[in-house]
């Protein structure tokens, strides 16, 4: 329920700081800036935090504190932007000695399940202003493919299965740069993310909220 | 314009290199993810038994008082501190469920191994990229004698070692008759465990895995 809850009151809070935003940010400028003429560039780097859901929380229900977003974006006049979209996603979970069944098998293990994804992704974004304003609220969806690897250890036996699979990854978010044409700002995005891989414990698919936090950079 | 554009292309390339170390410094998370398992937490156990059978049927076991090393295909029989702990404790924990050790020469309804394995594969693979010779560093063995020319390939052999410890029991009630000539008795098991994970080397260790063992095998008992 938690990450459910977060997600609303970040899309609230980025929605009102929009609205009011509006109000103070038309017209104040004779000559159109650069970065409403031309085709500009953003890259920005974040930390998350990731809460598994779904299938993943069969295998690992505990929030990942390990995530790493990389963001390359093609800003273009008309509020819209084309990016690519990477990082690193990893998250762990021990569990204390269990028996599992495994076909007639009953195996007593201590349990080290890990998960990483490196996400390739293609993104889309609208934003809510132009591209030279301090304040910028987006939506945004990618998608592509993710490395994953799943490794389940028993004791120090790895149960491994790892592969390319389809992802998709539906975002919220803002940018904020302080004023208006400034390169450095900071970058704040709620994304869930769905990645069609299961594998034994891991089953359907893996999908996963994740808020991040970090620093973005525009420049022409 | 132009220099608007090689500018641009710099600072990609910078953010290529940032990308490549982050994913890089974070991706090494994976590989310590077992570095903190505890010895107690080390091992494996696992059984597994004849579905078919029911344990009820069965009174008596046999136990020699020595365990077998098994290496590839050679059989042994040692005693050791760790090897006379594991049959005590064995015996202990089958008379605790109702079965009743007969001595050595006894006819019994079942018959109990403890197995050491001890086995090593040696493979010899060729090394087409015989200028990194050390690459696959020291764990690998040696590497063969074949010249480090790049136009030939070179091999080197490799071996891997597999230690483990095995508890068999087999059906010696329902045994078929004895073979004649050549032809050699099998004798059907009826229930498996091996330890895996970490070898097992004291004692304590012992006392633990074989509790864990009989524990996770509730089916084994001599009584309904």
């Amino acid at each position: 329920m938690k990450p459910i809850i977060a997600f609303f009151a970040l899309m609230a809070l980025t929605t009102t700081a929009w609205a009011q935003y509006q109000n103070d940010n038309k017209g104040n400028y004779d000559f159109p800036s650069p970065y409403q003429e031309y085709v500009t560039f953003n890259i920005s780097a974040r930390y998350g935090v990731a809460f598994p859901m779904g299938g993943t929380q069969g295998y690992i229900d505990k929030v990942s504190p390990t995530n790493l977003v990389l963001d390359g974006e093609w800003l273009f006049p008309r509020q819209f932007s084309i990016g690519i979209k990477t990082g690193y996603q990893y998250n762990k979970q021990r569990l204390p000695r269990q028996v599992y069944q495994y076909d007639n098998q009953s195996i007593s293990a201590v349990q080290t399940r890990t998960l990483s994804v490196i996400p390739a992704m293609i993104s889309l974004s609208y934003y809510f202003a132009d591209n030279a304003a301090a304040l910028r609220p987006y939506v945004q969806f990618a998608g592509g493919g993710a490395f994953v690897n799943y490794t389940n250890y028993f004791g120090p036996l790895a149960d491994q299965s790892s592969g390319f699979k389809g992802a998709i990854a539906p975002a919220i978010g803002v940018k904020y740069y302080g004023k208006r044409e400034q390169g450095f700002g900071a970058e704040f995005q709620a994304q869930y993310q769905n990645v069609f891989f299961n594998y034994d414990l891991l089953k359907n698919s893996s999908p996963s909220l994740m808020l991040s936090a970090g620093i973005s950079y525009r420049f022409y | 314009m132009k220099m608007y554009q090689q500018r641009k292309a710099g600072k990609w390339k910078l953010g290529v290199v940032l990308l490549l170390l982050g994913i890089g410094g974070l991706t090494a998370c994976r590989e310590n993810a077992i570095n903190d398992l505890s010895p107690a937490d080390s091992p494996v156990y696992i059984t597994n038994y004849d579905r078919s059978v029911n344990f009820s049927q069965y009174k008596t076991f046999s136990l020699p008082d020595s365990v077998i090393i098994e290496s590839n295909d050679s059989y042994s029989m040692t005693q050791s501190d760790v090897s006379t702990r594991f049959v005590t404790n064995v015996a202990n924990a089958l008379t605790a469920k109702g079965f009743r050790r007969v001595s050595r020469g006894e006819n019994a309804d079942l018959g109990v191994a403890i197995i050491r394995v001890n086995n090593q594969y040696t493979g010899v693979a060729s090394n087409p990229y015989s200028y990194y010779s050390n690459y696959w560093g020291g764990g690998f063995g040696g590497f063969g004698g074949y010249g480090y020319s790049p136009y030939y390939p070179s091999y080197y052999t490799y071996q891997v070692t597999d230690q483990y410890w095995e508890i068999q029991i087999v059906d010696l009630k329902n045994r078929p008759a004895t073979g004649t000539g050549t032809t050699q008795t099998q004798l059907n098991v009826v229930y498996d465990a091996t330890i895996r994970g970490t070898d097992i080397t004291d004692q304590q260790a012992v006392d633990t895995a074989v509790m864990a063992i009989f524990n996770q095998s509730p089916y084994l008992k001599a009584t309904e």
